[in-house]
């Protein structure tokens, strides 16, 4: 009785078919419309609309073809660049940038990592202030004015509930602004843990009137401070650090 | 790229020659080809494995002293231009033999429709 149905193979293509298409929608259709499937991260704010202008340019521009968004959870990775990236930090991204390759690094935890200042300089000329560096400037983005309309338009697609204030910032911004804006709104939702200071409170440095050690902290301060604190630390983007002695 | 271009290539030596019932127009261009091909694209993985690997360790390497990163991000970057400078070497000779290929099956064509048009064809 059981078997006659295998020897009807139209009445069997069906009864396979639909018993596969349950299958489909117990298991895959129906998880995709709960919540738990869509996490939103509790301090992840949508993005305003200059900060959507500089994701387009990101976009426009392939900057994901050379910086990832997604920090691993290991060890190094997360002490290189922060707290690893959380299910619940892309729901506003679509789509979404994590990238697959590093030629640059990755910048999931960019947003807040510098001032706008450091960004429009770095945008600017990156070797100014990483020596060697093959990012390619992005300056001429500057020349490039938003367009208020293409951004309205993106919006509504992405569902954005903005008003007219919240465009009306877009009206005499650049691309470059734009782009800024998105670099400072990057993994935020995350807060930022402290670094613990190298030198504990109330201890004295072990190396401090060592020359060796001196030499060595001049060459660590050129390679890495000296772009924002300026090279006699009078201070530039940074603030000075000299004591004024 | 290595594989399919070098199948892709034996494919058209042999079907090229039979569709214009004709014989290729230099092996021994072909075989030049064959070996700028094989040297370009070993140069391009053997560089970007090593490459590969070094970026890799140098992006997880930890000092055993104070447990810090022992390199920046711009540190490994710079550990990548020797080998891409090599990897530009080795591609440069993959694009010569691609060019030779080029030469050699537009040179089969264009002899091969000369004798058709001189025979009368």
């Amino acid at each position: 009785m059981a078997g006659t149905i295998y020897k009807k193979p139209i009445l069997f293509a069906v009864v396979v078919t639909v018993v596969v298409l349950i299958g489909t929608i117990v298991m895959m259709v129906y998880p995709m419309l709960t919540p738990q499937m869509h996490p939103k991260l509790q301090n992840l704010k949508p993005y305003t609309a200059l900060q959507l202008a500089g994701r387009d340019v990101y976009q426009e521009e392939g900057c994901f073809y050379c910086h990832t968004q997604t920090v691993r959870p290991l060890k190094a990775e997360v002490m290189r660049y922060g707290e690893y990236s959380k299910a619940g930090e892309f729901a506003y991204d679509q789509p979404f940038l994590w990238g697959s390759k590093r030629t640059g690094p990755d910048l999931a935890r960019i947003g807040g990592k510098y001032t706008d200042k450091w960004h429009y300089k770095h945008f600017n000329d990156p070797r100014k202030l990483f020596q060697g560096s093959n990012m390619p400037s992005y300056g001429w983005l500057a020349d490039h004015p938003v367009n208020p309309k293409e951004v309205e338009a993106r919006m509504k697609a992405l569902g954005f509930p903005y008003t007219k204030e919240d465009t009306d910032v877009l009206a005499d911004k650049t691309k470059l602004d734009a782009l800024v804006a998105y670099m400072q709104a990057i993994g935020t939702a995350v807060p930022r843990k402290p670094k613990p200071p190298m030198i504990a409170k109330g201890d004295t440095n072990p190396l401090a009137t060592d020359p060796n050690a001196i030499a060595e902290g001049k060459k660590i301060y050129e390679m890495n401070c000296a772009a924002c604190h300026g090279v006699d630390a009078k201070g530039d983007i940074g603030p000075e650090l000299t004591d004024k002695e | 790229m290595g594989w399919l271009a070098l199948t892709l290539s034996a494919a058209m030596y042999y079907t090229i020659p039979k569709v214009y019932n004709t014989e290729i127009y230099s092996i021994k261009l072909a075989n030049t080809h064959f070996w700028f091909v094989l040297i370009g694209q070993l140069i391009f993985s053997i560089t970007m494995w090593i490459l590969g690997i070094q970026q890799g360790a140098m992006w997880k390497a930890i000092s055993p002293e104070d447990g810090s990163l022992t390199y920046t991000f711009m540190e490994s970057l710079m550990g990548n231009y020797p080998y891409w400078k090599m990897r530009t070497f080795g591609g440069l000779l993959f694009f010569i033999g691609l060019c030779i290929f080029a030469y050699n099956i537009v040179m089969t064509i264009l002899r091969a429709k000369k004798t058709a048009v001189a025979e009368g064809r």
